[in-house]
């Protein structure tokens, strides 16, 4: 690397900036008593998201100084060395950024390394918060890796952040980097055509510019896309789209509007939502997600069966397949069996999945899905009476087996008829319910599942909400967590209840608090909308942010098909009616309702309510499924 | 001190920009008035003052993040114009903190703007066709005022469809 010569101006500079790192010792981070001993993982689980404990694949580690500017790096260990192929004296004082590089003399970032995780990892350091990711990055020799980092703050004496360690486990990245396509950007040009550069090296040209030019067309289109378009929410996006042609033009590329749509709902929503976009395109999908033009109800046969039948069972969705687990059964018998419905296949067809070993039978139960392919079920009525144990199941796994989770800490108390729900994927949250003695609660636990002893944080409870059971929890903004209906205590009565509350659970004191809701007035109605008090219904979160309202056991004559919308993030959230056409079901619940990739919502149960027949499903599409041509 | 643009610059300042860092230390530039640093075209002497004043307080050590913060806020204000070419300059240099900083900048002004707003802001012709606005939005939640849109904006393309079939027939 040509930085690195043995002349005094060198040295000289090296020295003045990293005067810390001769001294090692005071450095040399020993992850093993910070993370615990690995061996004693053995028991079997380990939901981990990247396999940071596992003892077969060496760790690689760069401490910083945050206190510099850029964030220079102060120490690397061996593993680093050897794995990246940059020595410690060619890195040292120089911001990790060079690992996105494909070739030490390369002057920009390689077009494939994702630029809204890069723009993720300058947030987390502007925010002094934790960064978990993946990256990719390059040896000093080109071949690209797969970097699953981790960067976490050190904190000094007075509280200031004086360093950040960043832990990494790299694989290779199997990617062929001669038949691939770039995101690429053309470079910034008055005229409709520009050449188009080869960007096998990385680099971009920088063509002369006409100085008369003014504002923001003189800024490249990477500089657009990548820092400012991919800024805004996809709205703001359509505004500046309809400003100008060029900016027209920038909107309607692809990875712009990928860019932004995860920027606007976050990676693992917009990660689901990938299949979609095939046929549809991202900006048509943003679209329809926005303005619901393509809603509609759908009848779907599947064959297979679920037997021997069963009432009160809890399924989920984990990518295109629907699981299901246990249920009542003839004569109250609880059933601890797990079937699956792959929608991606050609004929899909209910298929009894064998495990090697499950949890006890069960019905009134949670199961929800984590990151991928896993599932996590809580509580429930079982043999001998309620539940609180936690199981997990890698569906993926050669041989999927339920494993018992132990969770430390002060446990829930055992329940039927809660609800639960994830956050971020990996945090399992349950909430109010049944006991044993017929009472109803209103505590919320929170279950940490990526940690190596996971430990039950209770979240302190207060007057509000009030006790209920059959209530729904549907997560929106990534960590806010909305509570619609439910059969609730009022007074000495038990009502089906119609009011919403929201919590934030990354606050430093989470409550919950009552949503005052209004309903839309249009124009020419009189009266507010407000959904008829309801149990046991299907509550789903849409991507951008709002929840969709349906179904359940509702006091009066109201239809359980009627779909109620509410923006819980809005500065006076009020209900609104979906009117969806097609054939609704006459009946929807909550606990055998699934949400499919985030726009298609599946409800299992035959028409009279009573019967629970699996071979017909009726799904509300939230966006275009067929080949749509953008105008 | 280094030579750059006929003028002089302390030497930890300028090299606070990467690309200029990597020119100096490979090829020794800077060191005399004859050899001095080429900026890139983008990087005009104004531009060039401004992008020094913000390396000076940067690369100064020991300055905390409020301290950077505060300075970041006030260095910030500036009309459009000035920030675009910042943003153009800096991003030449390869001054990536920078870039994001009136990045971020430019992308809070274009926010909730409607289109002629952000037109007027960054002082943008309107050369979009009358096609390309007039995309309907189709309506599923009973909007009236959307209806109403829609409705006008139909008889808006019917209009000019039929202009249109006029002109090519004249």
């Amino acid at each position: 690397m040509g930085m690195l010569r043995d002349d005094d101006s060198e040295d000289r500079r090296r020295t003045k900036r990293i005067k810390c790192a001769t001294d090692d010792d005071e450095y040399d981070y020993d992850y093993d008593h910070e993370f615990g001993d690995v061996e004693e993982s053995g028991s079997g689980f380990s939901l981990t998201l990247g396999d940071f404990f596992n003892p077969m694949i060496p760790t690689s580690i760069v401490v910083s100084d945050a206190m510099e500017p850029d964030f220079p790096i102060i120490y690397v260990n061996k593993v680093f060395e050897s794995i990246t192929g940059y020595r410690a004296d060619e890195v040292l004082g120089r911001n990790c950024r060079f690992l996105q590089y494909r070739d030490p003399r390369a002057q920009r970032r390689h077009p494939l390394v994702d630029p809204v995780c890069v723009s993720e990892i300058r947030r987390c350091l502007d925010e002094d918060i934790d960064f978990q990711g993946e990256l990719l990055n390059f040896r000093k020799d080109g071949t690209p890796l797969v970097n699953r980092l981790r960067l976490a703050p050190i904190h000094g004496d007075d509280g200031m952040v004086t360093h950040v360690i960043g832990i990494q486990v790299f694989t290779e990245a199997k990617i062929d980097l001669n038949s691939v396509s770039y995101p690429v950007f053309k470079e910034t040009s008055c005229k409709k055509q520009c050449d188009q550069d080869t960007p096998k090296t990385g680099e971009m040209k920088y063509t002369e510019e006409n100085q008369e030019i003014c504002g923001i067309l003189q800024l490249s289109d990477e500089v657009m896309a990548q820092n400012i378009l991919s800024r805004l929410m996809p709205r703001d996006v359509a505004s500046i789209g309809s400003a100008c042609t060029r900016i027209r033009q920038l909107t309607k590329n692809e990875h712009v509007r990928k860019m932004v749509c995860q920027n606007a709902w976050g990676r693992d929503v917009t990660g689901a939502l990938e299949h979609m976009t095939t046929k549809l395109g991202w900006g048509r999908l943003a679209r329809e997600l926005t303005t619901l033009e393509a809603v509609c109800w759908k009848k779907l046969r599947v064959g297979g069966a679920v037997e021997p039948s069963r009432c009160n069972f809890s399924a989920c969705a984990a990518g295109n397949r629907l699981v299901l687990f246990g249920g009542e059964g003839v004569n109250m018998q609880p059933m601890d069996d797990t079937f699956v419905l792959n929608l991606g296949a050609a004929n899909p067809e209910w298929r009894q999945v064998s495990v090697k070993s499950a949890p006890p039978g069960r019905w009134g139960h949670t199961l929800t899905c984590l990151n991928g392919s896993w599932l996590v079920i809580f509580g429930g009525c079982g043999k001998q009476g309620l539940l609180n144990d936690v199981f997990v199941l890698d569906l993926d796994a050669k041989q999927p087996t339920w494993i018992e989770v132990f969770g430390g800490g002060g446990l829930p108390p055992p329940r039927s008829w809660h609800s639960s729900c994830t956050i971020e994927g990996s945090k399992l949250v349950v909430s109010g319910g049944c006991t044993d003695a017929g009472v109803l609660l209103n505590d919320t636990f929170l279950l940490d599942l990526t940690m190596e002893k996971p430990m039950w944080r209770e979240i302190p409870t207060s007057p509000i909400p009030p006790s209920r059971l059959g209530h729904s929890l549907s997560v929106y903004g990534r960590t806010k967590i909305l509570m619609f209906g439910g059969l609730a205590n009022s007074g000495h009565l038990r009502l089906r209840s119609s009011e919403a509350y929201t919590i934030d659970v990354m606050d430093e004191k989470p409550e919950w608090r009552l949503l005052e809701c209004n309903g839309f007035t249009g124009v020419g109605t009189q009266s507010a909308v407000v959904p008829p008090p309801r149990l046991d219904h299907v509550a789903m979160s849409m991507p951008c942010g709002r929840v969709i309202i349906f179904g359940g056991s509702i006091a009066g004559l109201h239809s359980p098909s009627q779909v109620f919308l509410l923006d819980p993030a809005e500065e006076k959230p009020s209900w609104r009616i979906l009117n969806v056409p097609g054939q609704p079901p006459k009946f929807a619940w909550g606990h055998s309702t699934c949400v499919v990739g985030g726009t298609r919502v599946l409800v299992l149960g035959g028409h009279t309510g009573e019967e629970w027949v699996l071979s017909e499903l009726h799904e509300l599409c939230l966006a275009s499924k067929q080949d749509v041509v953008e105008p | 001190m280094l030579f750059c643009l006929f003028q002089q610059v302390e030497e930890e300042v300028v090299m606070f920009c990467p690309m200029i860092c990597r020119e100096v230390l490979q090829t020794g530039i800077g060191s005399s008035k004859n050899y001095a640093i080429k900026l890139p075209q983008r990087v005009n002497p104004a531009v060039l003052g401004l992008i020094l004043d913000y390396c000076r307080l940067h690369q100064v050590r020991g300055r905390s993040n409020k301290e950077r913060k505060t300075f970041d806020e006030k260095f910030i204000r500036l009309d459009t114009k000035k920030l675009c070419e910042l943003t153009s300059g800096a991003d030449s240099l390869q001054l990536r903190p920078f870039v994001d900083l009136t990045s971020r900048t430019l992308a809070r002004m274009i926010v909730g703007k409607t289109p002629e707003e952000i037109r007027d802001t960054f002082h943008l012709s309107d050369d979009l066709t009358e096609e390309e606005k007039l995309e309907p939005l189709r309506n599923r939640t009973d909007d009236p005022r959307i209806r109403l849109l829609n409705r006008l904006y139909a008889r808006k393309r019917r209009i000019e469809s039929k202009r249109n079939i006029k002109d090519c027939r004249d």
